[in-house]
């Protein structure tokens, strides 16, 4: 038992002293906590006053949105890795866009799934009811805080291909730049499911998302050109 | 290696900056913040309303400003550095990168001491500080990329550093719907002597900026010279 404990320790030390020279993996965590802080004071704004119900769940939608969608993004480009599928993608004849275009339409499929799971689900266990004329609303805003995610996250999971220490790396990079998304997201939807939500407030954030989807498409496009091709 | 192009050795021998003058400015900068500390409390009038904390403004606002500089240096960095790939912009880029993190730190925590007293509470989500708050923790995303990511890292940080400023514009207008409380901006309405004080404070600022800037670019310019002289040394079989 002895034995045990002073090799678990010396293994400990071992660990330890990895992790002074390199600060890695403590900053990395240290700084993914602030993040989630962050994201969360977003979701449920508990400083605008008190949150509602509509509120809350709007905040667990997106913010189940974001976090799964880290799992998709990660899977889809090491598939490309394995294999060495992505050389054979980039030395095929075709546009460099259609590359990207294909991989964040893969993502947006896999969101979509995902999305078809969680809101069914959320409305079930919170027992918050949709007004019908809300749906084609949430549906579009839903569709385009996706859109933002996946070609901003698709970007960032591509330009991590061959880096190390992507899993960390891919959260860090992408859930501040997501925060706007968030933000309007989780407004858009509470304002959607609130029985009295301001109309016009609504569509403000629908546009911040719309907004947000064609700049971040268009610097993605011209930054995935410079970041995956050589 | 004793081939190489005509721009790669005179980036090797480019002089590193001149000391004197760096050392001068250095010296002079360190002087004028002691001035500048001694205005801030014995020149310029404790206000009225907010009393003695509002003394945190004469060096709040100009990190800020001095943030924002550095956003615009990190900016420019890395978008030369996406198109024209060379050393020199990244260098530029991540000391952009580097200073607006060091005054955002500065701007982040002498915020909060001043809204304790002002708003009663450290922190509170407004336009400003969120959209501060998210753009430091991005550039120091991009820090934190270019410590871990390995080969590529250059690319990644400057495709994010890029990401990071039209991002900040983002969280700025959509915070600013969202709610707002911070002071709006009162440079022009303060007492003469407030006045002085301010802008001297954000003179010296402005310099200490530039001289980091030179600093930063001076440890860079000798790092990558250091690299290039360890690659030298593998390559002709000297190194172990």
């Amino acid at each position: 038992m002895n034995v045990v404990l002073r090799q678990a320790l010396i293994i400990c030390a071992k660990d330890l002293r990895m992790e002074l020279r390199s600060r890695e993996v403590v900053l990395a965590m240290a700084y993914f906590g602030i993040l989630v802080v962050l994201i969360f004071s977003f979701a449920f704004p508990v400083f605008s006053g008190a949150v509602s119900r509509e509120q809350v769940v709007a905040g667990i939608l997106w913010i189940s949105i974001t976090f799964a969608g880290t799992l998709g993004l990660q899977r889809a480009f090491e598939r490309e890795r394995e294999g060495d599928c992505i050389r054979a993608l980039l030395l095929s004849p075709v546009p460099r866009p259609s590359i990207f275009l294909g991989k964040v339409f893969g993502m947006l499929l896999f969101m979509g799934v995902l999305e078809a799971v969680v809101l069914p689900a959320i409305f079930l266990f919170f027992n918050v009811s949709l007004p019908l004329d809300g749906f084609l609303v949430l549906a579009l805003t839903i569709a385009l805080g996706t859109v933002g995610y996946a070609v901003v996250g698709t970007l960032f999971a591509a330009s991590l291909l061959r880096a190390r220490s992507k899993d960390i790396l891919l959260t860090i990079m992408l859930f501040p730049i997501i925060l706007p998304v968030l933000m309007a997201g989780v407004k858009a939807t509470s304002l959607i499911l609130l029985p009295d939500g301001s109309q016009a407030e609504l569509w403000v954030w629908v546009k911040v998302l719309a907004t947000f989807d064609i700049i971040f498409t268009i610097v993605s496009l011209w930054i995935f050109e410079i970041l995956v091709l050589d | 290696m004793s081939q190489a192009s005509p721009q790669v050795r005179s980036d090797e021998e480019r002089p590193l900056g001149s000391g004197p003058v760096l050392s001068t400015f250095a010296v002079l900068v360190g002087l004028m913040f002691v001035a500048a500390a001694y205005m801030v409390f014995f020149h310029a009038p404790t206000e009225k309303v907010m009393g003695f904390v509002q003394k945190i403004f004469y060096f709040h606002v100009p990190s800020a400003w001095n943030m924002f500089l550095g956003v615009g240096v990190a900016a420019v960095g890395s978008v030369m550095y996406l198109v024209k790939r060379t050393d020199k912009w990244d260098r530029i880029g991540d000391a952009g990168v580097e200073l607006a993190v060091l005054f955002g730190a500065m701007v982040l925590i002498s915020g909060p001491l001043w809204g304790r007293k002002a708003w009663g509470a450290f922190w509170v989500w407004d336009v400003r500080l969120t959209s501060s708050l998210v753009l430091v923790l991005t550039l120091v995303a991009c820090k934190m990329v270019r410590g871990y990511a390995g080969a590529e890292a250059k690319k990644i940080a400057a495709g994010l550093a890029v990401f990071a400023v039209i991002n900040s514009a983002f969280v700025y207008y959509s915070v600013d719907i969202w709610r707002g409380t911070h002071p709006p901006k009162l440079v022009a309405t303060l007492a003469p002597a407030m006045k002085q004080t301010f802008w001297f404070s954000t003179l010296t600022f402005l310099i200490a900026f530039f001289v980091l800037l030179t600093l930063r670019l001076r440890t860079g310019r000798l790092q990558s010279a250091l690299d290039r002289l360890h690659l030298r040394l593998t390559e002709s079989g000297l190194d172990d």
